[in-house]
């Protein structure tokens, strides 16, 4: 069992830490010689792979965000 | 330009948040009871796991990988889980919790938000999270290195 608190603390660094994974991804997504070594293929295969994290890691973030709003408004004090 | 030492440490680094967020997720398990909150936290966690797969499959991909660094992991077991770190100090036993990231009957790669120092000798007890029974081995550090801020990997080899 976990407090309400502690389990809105834990979700909360849980979204914080998605918001600055999505960051990581798309730090090279712009320069042009990101991946300019690799054959063609395997940029193609890179940049979908970044890009495929990149929005689930979107839609993660959501999900904490509906989760987070569910435990502030239960009655529940632990979970 | 960007060599293929900076593609590998970019990847990496995303490979150590995927396992970051399978950590958080895990030790939210371990603690919620709650069916509706568990039942999310686990699709989370099936996510980081799968997400965490694909990133190893691209590092062990030939474009990607080591011949020297490919050699020493050749026995390696990928395999995650938790890790308990126990060292005796003044008389008393202490224990620092860690994270497996792989591990060989010679070693064992773990992660930490706790920073060991090269050259520390532990007792360690290793529960991966797809099998029951623990490990237990004694090892010292080896090598320590910054793998996100305030988040440490560190190699451990094994005496006995």
């Amino acid at each position: 069992m976990v407090s309400k608190e502690e389990l809105l603390a834990m979700l909360q660094r849980c979204s914080e830490e998605e918001s600055h994974a999505i960051r990581v991804y798309a730090q090279n997504a712009d320069n042009p010689l990101f991946l300019s070594n690799l054959k063609s293929e395997e940029q193609t295969r890179v940049k979908e792979l970044l890009l495929h994290l990149k929005r689930e890691s979107e839609s993660h973030i959501k999900t904490y965000r509906q989760l987070i709003s569910t435990v502030e408004a239960s009655e529940q004090d632990v979970f | 330009m960007f060599s293929k030492r900076d593609y590998i440490q970019y990847f990496e680094q995303v490979a150590c948040l995927e396992r970051k967020m399978i950590y958080r997720v895990t030790d939210m398990l371990g603690v919620v009871e709650d069916p509706y909150v568990c039942g999310v936290l686990k699709g989370l966690g099936a996510d980081a796991m799968r997400r965490y797969s694909l990133l190893s499959d691209l590092l062990q991909s030939k474009s990607f990988s080591e011949s020297a660094a490919d050699k020493r992991l050749v026995n390696r077991r990928s395999a995650l889980g938790k890790v308990r770190l126990i060292f005796k100090e003044r008389g008393l036993f202490k224990e620092l919790s860690a994270y497996c990231v792989n591990f060989s009957h010679q070693g064992l790669c773990f992660e930490s938000e706790h920073r060991v120092e090269a050259g520390a000798r532990f007792e360690v007890r290793i529960s991966l999270f797809d099998q029951c029974e623990p490990i237990r081995s004694v090892g010292k550090v080896v090598w320590v290195k910054e793998a996100l801020p305030g988040f440490y990997l560190a190699g451990m080899q094994f005496e006995s």
